[in-house]
């Protein structure tokens, strides 16, 4: 035994340990890796909604309430169901399961409300051509100065919730232009709460704000002229788009508590703008002409039909419309004219990069119509070549005409289009904007602060942008941040930017930052898409890191 | 895993070993058809002796195993791991006994060294890698089935030299022999590659640390049992 010991047992042992040596230093294969979920492709539509404040200074405190049919399909960007608006930015995206299909096509209300803030009804529509979309628009702050806007208030006593002294409330003179609100509350007037109930208080404060359509249509209600939940005159709920000769809000509180009713009619005059001319007569308004009056829910975001009333001449060659009411909201007088419900704008645009953000300014407006534009949007320019404004727009009365322009975010015309009947799409083709370098901008975040991985891909977030120091009301969609990198010829390599990033309840800006188009190194081009220059993404970091925490 | 498979083996050869040792007699067979059974697989080797101590083999292995399921946290997401292990080979091996017969150490006569090279018709592994659970992006739960998957693999070159030692013909019974192999293929460094679908598409990252994890399994080791019988 001790022989075969000596000759055979040993090398078996030796062999044994050398093999077993091997697979012990051997590293365990999955040692250090690390499996991460990038959502990045989880959301395929979102919507934009930018409010913001026309004094300059940045929407605050603002809530975010989703309504209306398809409200379940809606989420934050960070998957969360509650909306926030971080600077009045809010973005809206669809659940993937409950995405807008070619025979059904989202349809959703985001009710914004805040302090010292008219409450806003933003409708949203995403149509399945639609991945995309930007909405801004202004939200009225009732404790500043905006143009074209004029307020006014007062106080009336009141025993027992019944007004004591007739008393009318007239706005102040807007620059420029003759629009005017004026009410009348007479004495004897019981007041009322939503409920029919009265009010037992010892005074009213009225508060009242006419907006001139030539310079605010932009706070029109609900941000848009157009509108699918209208009453009309025979109680039926249709769709339309208003064209406002003039309109106003009307809000009293008594004791604490919003007054909507009242035991007998107030009188409201309403100084119209005398530039407004009907699309479907071509004619501009006088004394004698005949206009509809619709009211405006704050709470529903539902027009109703009240009544028609009679231009008639006013102090100093004005045109006044005056109406009684019982309830109180908004209004407006003006005319209407059907929703033209489906309708796309193919682009031509042979000088666009796929994946290049490129904003695209639309706006209409009816040549013998109304002095403003009907319809104000930018739109950013996708693989798809499409800008759908279904529902945004009214049929073309017969013998007018809707026509486009097609700006860059520079102001730039690149082309026009005329709509001269009703139809569902519309071609044109657009001119380059003004070619900057194309540069990438790369946006991953550093999360070794926050996370246990360090720097990893955020999810799809709206990044916007304004010149370095400008106000903030100035800030625009850049376009979304897809895999960490957004690349765009928008962007001076010369110019310091003020950036912003989005991502539901959080924000991030980075200021005074100027990006790099960098020429001088070598040929090398780093990204995806390159032209008309070098892309350097690691020059143009942008540090979003407070981002991080809100990750799943 | 592999580690308890070896210890397995070396049991079972020492026990082998000693129930036999007594009645261990010298045989050498011109020829010998057998199977064998080891970490290399199963498989079928033919063996003829070429002269002096000198023998030749020649084979077939394969692993029979689907797939081995597991499953861990790789980073902060825990993970179900599919492993499908898919080795086969051909394989031309010379043995050598370096001692000659002696009766008063039963086991020198049986005592070799071999050298050869294997042919690998298949020589790589593939993990499959899915999130074991759903995965809970705010208030939106994505289905474990939409995530995807991260495909993992490793290809070794299909060439690899052989060294080892074992004891051979060892007599069982009439015309039955066993024996043992210990030894290794050198597979050379396997090339990895990581691949992600859906959700798990940015995973690639992960490539270099595989890689680097998987450079040190260079070597297939071979603890095998050889059951032969005479044919001449």
């Amino acid at each position: 035994m001790k022989k075969v010991l000596n000759y055979s047992l040993i090398p078996v042992i030796a062999l044994l340990l050398i093999v077993s040596v091997i697979t012990i230093r051997c590293k365990k294969p999955t040692d250090g890796l690390s499996i991460t979920v990038n959502t990045s492709t989880l959301f395929h539509y979102t919507a934009l909604v930018q409010v913001v404040d026309n004094s300059g200074r940045v929407p605050s405190g603002l809530s975010v309430e989703v309504t209306g049919p398809d409200a379940a399909a809606v989420y934050g960007l960070d998957g969360k169901k509650a909306l926030t608006a971080p600077g009045g930015i809010i973005v809206a995206a669809i659940h993937p399961k409950m995405e807008p299909t070619a025979s059904h096509t989202l349809s959703f209300n985001l009710a914004i409300t805040g302090d010292n803030y008219l409450p806003l009804i933003v409708p949203v529509t995403i149509a399945v051509d639609q991945p995309t979309q930007t909405i801004k628009l202004p939200i009225l702050n009732l404790t500043v100065q905006t143009a074209g806007v004029a307020s006014a208030s007062k106080t009336a006593a009141a025993v027992n919730g019944v007004v004591t002294t007739t008393t009318t409330v007239t706005t102040a003179n807007i620059p420029g232009d003759p629009s005017k609100t004026s009410i009348t509350l007479p004495a004897g007037t019981q007041l009322q709460d939503a409920n029919g109930n009265v009010i037992s208080a010892s005074s009213v404060k009225a508060s009242v704000n006419t907006f001139a359509p030539s310079s605010a249509i932009d706070l029109f209600p609900g941000g848009q002229l157009a509108s699918s939940n209208i009453v009309n005159e025979q109680g039926n709920v249709t769709s339309a788009v208003f064209l406002p000769a003039g309109f106003a809000n009307i809000d009293m509180t008594a004791g604490g508590v919003a007054v909507k009713k009242f035991s007998s009619p107030i009188t409201i005059s309403m100084t119209l703008d005398p530039s407004f001319k009907d699309p479907k007569t071509g004619n501009t308004i006088a004394v004698g002409t005949a206009l509809a009056i619709y009211s405006y829910s704050t709470d529903t975001g539902q027009w109703k039909f009240e009544q028609n009333g009679t231009v008639t001449a006013g102090a100093g060659g004005t045109l006044v419309l005056s109406f009684q009411t019982t309830h109180l909201t908004e209004y407006m007088a003006g005319a209407t004219l059907d929703l033209l419900t489906k309708f796309t704008i193919n682009i031509a645009a042979p000088w666009y990069v796929k994946g290049t953000a490129t904003n695209i300014k639309v706006s209409a407006a009816i040549p013998n119509g109304p002095s403003y534009n009907i319809f104000d949007q930018t739109f950013q320019l996708d693989s798809l070549l499409k800008f759908v404004l279904d529902g945004k727009l009214p049929v073309p009365a017969a013998g007018s005409s809707i026509v486009f322009t097609f700006k860059s975010i520079d102001d730039v015309v690149l082309g026009t289009a005329t709509l001269s009947a009703s139809a569902t799409s519309i071609d044109v083709t657009l001119t380059p904007p003004q070619q900057k370098p194309s540069v990438t901008l790369a946006l991953s975040l550093d999360c070794r602060d926050a996370k246990q991985n360090a720097i990893i891909v955020a999810p799809d977030f709206y990044l916007l942008y304004k010149p370095a120091g400008a106000p903030a009301a100035n800030y625009t969609v850049l376009g979304q941040v897809q895999n960490g990198n957004i690349t765009t010829n928008q962007l001076d390599a010369t110019t310091p930017y003020d950036f912003k990033a989005i991502f539901n309840s959080h924000s991030k800006e980075v200021l005074n930052h100027t990006i790099a188009n960098d020429n001088t190194v070598g040929n090398s081009t780093v990204g995806y898409t390159s032209f008309n220059g070098k892309v350097v993404p690691e020059r143009n970091k942008v540090d979003i890191k407070a981002l991080c925490e809100s990750l799943p | 895993m592999e580690k308890k498979l070896l210890f397995k083996i070396f049991t079972i050869a020492i026990a082998l070993w000693g129930f036999n040792s007594s009645a261990f007699a010298q045989y050498f067979p011109k020829t010998a058809l057998g199977f064998n059974v080891g970490t290399q697989g199963v498989g079928i080797e033919g063996k003829t002796a070429i002269g002096g101590r000198f023998d030749a083999r020649l084979g077939v292995d394969i692993i029979p195993i689907n797939n081995i399921t597991s499953t861990q946290y790789l980073g902060e997401n825990e993970t179900r791991i599919d492993i499908a292990p898919r080795f086969s080979n051909v394989h031309l091996i010379g043995d050598w006994r370096p001692f000659e017969f002696n009766p008063n150490n039963t086991l020198s006569g049986n005592f070799k060294l071999s050298a050869g090279v294997a042919y690998f018709i298949k020589s790589q592994g593939t993990a499959n890698i899915a999130l074991a659970h759903d995965y809970q992006y705010g208030d939106i739960t994505i289905p474990e089935s939409e995530i995807g998957v991260v495909t993992a693999s490793a290809k070794w070159s299909h060439f690899a030299p052989y060294a080892g030692l074992g004891l051979d013909n060892i007599p069982v019974f009439n015309n039955f022999l066993i024996g043992f192999d210990m030894g290794a293929y050198y597979m050379s460094s396997p090339s990895a590659s990581i691949t992600g679908t859906n959700f798990l598409a940015d995973n690639s990252s992960n490539q270099p640390r595989l890689q680097s994890n998987l450079n040190s399994y260079k070597f297939m080791p071979v603890f095998q049992v050889n059951f032969n019988f005479i044919i001449k």
